[in-house]
Parts: C-alpha cells; sequence; structure tokens
C-alpha cells in the first residue's frame, strides 16, 4: 500500500537503517542512490516492480537474510509485489490504527502483561487481572517468536506475575471458604439442614 | 471471535450474580484479602457494590463505593465493544499502546496509595458498611 513512502515516515530510530540499505536491494538502478533514503526508495521501488523477474529474486533474498534482526519490518520496504514470496510479504498490522507498519518492536503486548500482573498483586483480588496477564503473556511470546518483539524479560515478568496473583486469588478464595467452614466444625455448630435430618431421625 | 464472547458471557453472568444477591449484604461475597490480612483498602475494594450500584442506577452509592470504578467501567466496557467489533469484522486486533498500560498502572496505584490516606478516605475510600 503505502511502502514506497515507509522509510521516508517512520518514527522509530531502529528502522531507518534497513530502509537505507534497500539500495543494496535492487542491482539494477540502485548504484545512483545510495544512503539517501527518503529519495533512493520511490526510484528503487518503480524500478524493480514493472519486471518481476531477476530483480523480485535479488530482493527477496537481502529480505530473507534479515529476517534474524529486523523482523518482519525488513522485508517491509522491500514488500508487496517484489517480495511476494518471502512470508513477511503482507505486513500484518496494515490494519492497526496505533501506529504505522515500520514500527519496531512492537512491545506493548509484553508491557500490558506485566502491568496486568502488577495490577492483580496490588489489587489483591488476583485472577481478574492475573488470567489476563499471562494470556496476554502468551500473546506476546507469540509476537517474540515472530520476530516483532524483543522484550522477553518483560513478558516473562508479566506471564510469572499473573500466575503469581492468579495463585494469590485461588489462595484467597480458598482461605475465604475455610474461614467460613472452620469455625462451623470447630464450634460444633450445626448446619440448618443438617439440624433438620438429625432432628427428623428422631 | 470466541475469546471476546466468552468474555463478555462472563461478565454479563457476574453483572446478573451481583443485581440478584447484593453485596450489601453482611459477608455476602466474603471480605476482600488485602482487609482482611493488611487492613487496607485496594484500588478494588468496593468494586463489587459500585456494580451493584451501577446496574441497579444509584450512582451516587456507586461513587461513594469505589469512584475509580465508576469512571473505568464505561471504560472497559467501551473497550470490550472494539475489541468484539474487531474480532468480527477480522480485522487483527489492535493493541493498545504500552504507555497507556503505565498510566493505567500508576493511576490504579496512585488511587490505592490515596484511598488509605485517612484525610481522604471520605472521598475515595469505600463506604464503611453499615
Amino acid at each position: 500500500m503505502t511502502q514506497p513512502a515507509d522509510p521516508a515516515g517512520r518514527p522509530d530510530a531502529d528502522v531507518p537503517p534497513y530502509g537505507q540499505e534497500a539500495p543494496y536491494g535492487p542491482p539494477p538502478g540502485g548504484a545512483a542512490t545510495p544512503g539517501d533514503p527518503g529519495a533512493g526508495t520511490p526510484a528503487g521501488a518503480d524500478a524493480p516492480t514493472p519486471d518481476a523477474g531477476p530483480g523480485a529474486d535479488a530482493w527477496g533474498a537481502p529480505g530473507s537474510t534479515y529476517a534474524a534482526p529486523g523482523g518482519p519490518y525488513a522485508g517491509a520496504p522491500s514488500g508487496g509485489a517484489p517480495s511476494g514470496g518471502t512470508p513477511y510479504a503482507g505486513t500484518p498490522y496494515a490494519g492497526t490504527p496505533y501506529a504505522g507498519p515500520g514500527y519496531w518492536p512492537r512491545n506493548d503486548l509484553g508491557v500490558w502483561s506485566l502491568v496486568l500482573g502488577i495490577a492483580g498483586i496490588v489489587l489483591a483480588c488476583g485472577f481478574f487481572t492475573g488470567i489476563p496477564a499471562v494470556l496476554v503473556g502468551a500473546n506476546a511470546r507469540k509476537a517474540i517468536a515472530r520476530g516483532e518483539a524483543n522484550n522477553e524479560g518483560i513478558v516473562t515478568a508479566g506471564i510469572v506475575l499473573g500466575w503469581v496473583s492468579t495463585g494469590f486469588g485461588v489462595l484467597m478464595a480458598v482461605l475465604l471458604v475455610l474461614s467460613f467452614l472452620i469455625p462451623l466444625v470447630f464450634l460444633g455448630v450445626t448446619l440448618p439442614w443438617a439440624a433438620g435430618m438429625s432432628s427428623s431421625g428422631y | 471471535m470466541l475469546l471476546p464472547l466468552a468474555v463478555g458471557a462472563a461478565g454479563t453472568a457476574a453483572a446478573a450474580l451481583l443485581v440478584v444477591r447484593s453485596p450489601y449484604a453482611p459477608l455476602s461475597y466474603g471480605i476482600c484479602p488485602s482487609v482482611l490480612l493488611l487492613g487496607v483498602s485496594c484500588p478494588g475494594c468496593g468494586g463489587l457494590r459500585a456494580t451493584h450500584d451501577l446496574l441497579t442506577g444509584d450512582l451516587a452509592g456507586a461513587w461513594h463505593a469505589n469512584p475509580l470504578w465508576v469512571l473505568v467501567a464505561p471504560l472497559l466496557l467501551a473497550a470490550w465493544a472494539v475489541w468484539t467489533r474487531r474480532r468480527w469484522r477480522g480485522t487483527s486486533a489492535g493493541v493498545p499502546p504500552a504507555w497507556l498500560a503505565w498510566v493505567v498502572l500508576v493511576v490504579v496505584v496512585l488511587f490505592g496509595v490515596l484511598r488509605n490516606v485517612p484525610a481522604l478516605v471520605p472521598y475515595l475510600g469505600p463506604a464503611p458498611l453499615t
């Protein structure tokens, strides 16, 4: 969609290096525009798009080699038509209104998991936020596995805190039930229905 | 699509329970563990009473029980609606930005501290059960 304008419009400082290396991708006309992402990429995007022959392969190969450090956004400048074969060709966040397609890393999920986990401890009624913390943390783990985020530690903390607060919540519920039952047992208080049964026996 | 509906069903069931069984009855839902163990009102204390009052139309009573929840509950409802609509249309569920998470955490913790300040208890604290 708006891929040619991506490297110029990126807000994140981590990403422009990948945009700058876009001229490295198209060997046909890339020598004229090295080092200038704003001017170079539209020209580079125009050149390989019409011919989907050898140029497409040249674009697809660097996209896959960048996959480890850059995640899906390494493929974004070369995305769309030329590198349709790469698994990152269609950015999965095309519809999100929160950030542009070139915003990396997406650590929001992990931070939410951590905050929900902390809130579960603070709120003392653990499972209301503890369970969401674990679920959001699981999604954040998936995002890390896809290469979209890099906050492994925060996500782990969120999941652990989520489990801890859930455990606290369950413990509190059990204690609450016991605090009702134990006095009944120790004081020899007979439950109403039990009293009815015992009296009906005589 | 199942997850938003499950959350909605659980929320509706909890709301129905809160309407039928009033949390104003003594020990109807037990005591908040933070009150029981620490003697401190947690940020969620009074939440059941506030929800019950909101559902039965007593806004003033809800505000006295838990003012933060009165403000947050409509936002949560709206967030659930947006989430469900996104899932329904098949668009990828957008993640709220991380700064919002930190704002939420700061607000919740600050509220939890302030409502235990003796001078502010009448304004922020849960109204005492009589």
